[in-house]
């Protein structure tokens, strides 16, 4: 059965995205857009936990990704800080407003965010299944190329990632576990 | 960064953590992000806002999407 259409609350056309677009529309994460997100959730002092890969590499386990996984409070005022900072870095993008805490302490707490320009591509999360919530999570704040950031502890990434079904997140969690000596 | 040596590939294979704030670690982040600019960059995802009711779910609309890797530089 094919996975249910998701809701595409909102697609302002700042790019004129196709389905099938030419060859110049291949882009890449930009890594200095990330920390200047870093900077601005830390500014709007949104309750936010980084995890997925970007989380690893701020512990010093290096690898590529797509995108920004961050667990976010689903409160409506965290929410509304969440917006401002992400308004702070695509000011002219209205469908920023689509993000709401109804929506992640309801019935989608998976809300995906992709800019305009491509340069981020962001997952936000209020809970994964009925195994995490934000509440759920340890987290330390460590510095990131000299930007503070929230991000689960090596032992929570590790429990996110061991008994997933994907095996680019089963070989992070075997990493993690060998490099950081960590306990089943 | 400095030259590292190693006596096989099998050691070098080991360094698997960087200590953050470190030059050699700031090098690696850039390095690694640069090249899979250049050597797996990803379509231009759909920009907006999506909701879903599982990650699941989102991993699945991500795979509508997306093509696994941009056509070989040659063929270009």
């Amino acid at each position: 059965m094919p996975p249910p259409a998701p809701i595409a609350a909102s697609r302002h056309k700042h790019v004129e995205w196709q389905p099938d677009g030419p060859d110049s529309q291949w882009c890449a994460m930009d890594f200095e857009k990330v920390l200047v997100l870093f900077r601005a959730l830390g500014d709007q002092s949104v309750d936010y936990i980084l995890v997925g890969a970007i989380g690893m590499t701020v512990h010093g386990i290096v690898r590529a990704t797509q995108d920004v996984d961050l667990f976010v409070r689903p409160q409506e005022n965290n929410i509304a800080r969440l917006r401002a900072a992400l308004r702070s870095l695509f000011p002219e993008d209205a469908s920023i407003g689509d993000i709401t805490a109804a929506d992640l302490a309801g019935e989608y707490p998976a809300i995906r965010y992709n800019s305009p320009d491509g340069s981020l591509q962001i997952d936000l999360l209020a809970r994964l299944g009925q195994a995490f919530a934000y509440e759920d999570l340890r987290f330390e704040e460590k510095l990131y190329e000299g930007v503070p950031v929230r991000v689960a502890t090596a032992q929570t990434l590790y429990e996110m990632k061991k008994n997933t079904v994907r095996l680019r997140d089963r070989a992070d969690a075997e990493t993690l576990k060998e490099e950081f000596g960590l306990e089943e | 960064m400095p030259i590292r040596k190693f006596r096989s590939l099998s050691e070098a294979d080991k360094i698997k953590r960087f200590r953050p704030g470190t030059e050699e670690f700031s090098h690696a982040l850039r390095s690694v992000f640069g090249m899979a600019a250049i050597l797996a960059p990803h379509r231009l995802a759909p920009p907006g806002v999506f909701k879903f009711r599982s990650i699941e779910e989102a991993q699945d609309w991500n795979k509508s999407w997306k093509r696994p890797t941009r056509p070989s530089i040659e063929s270009r």
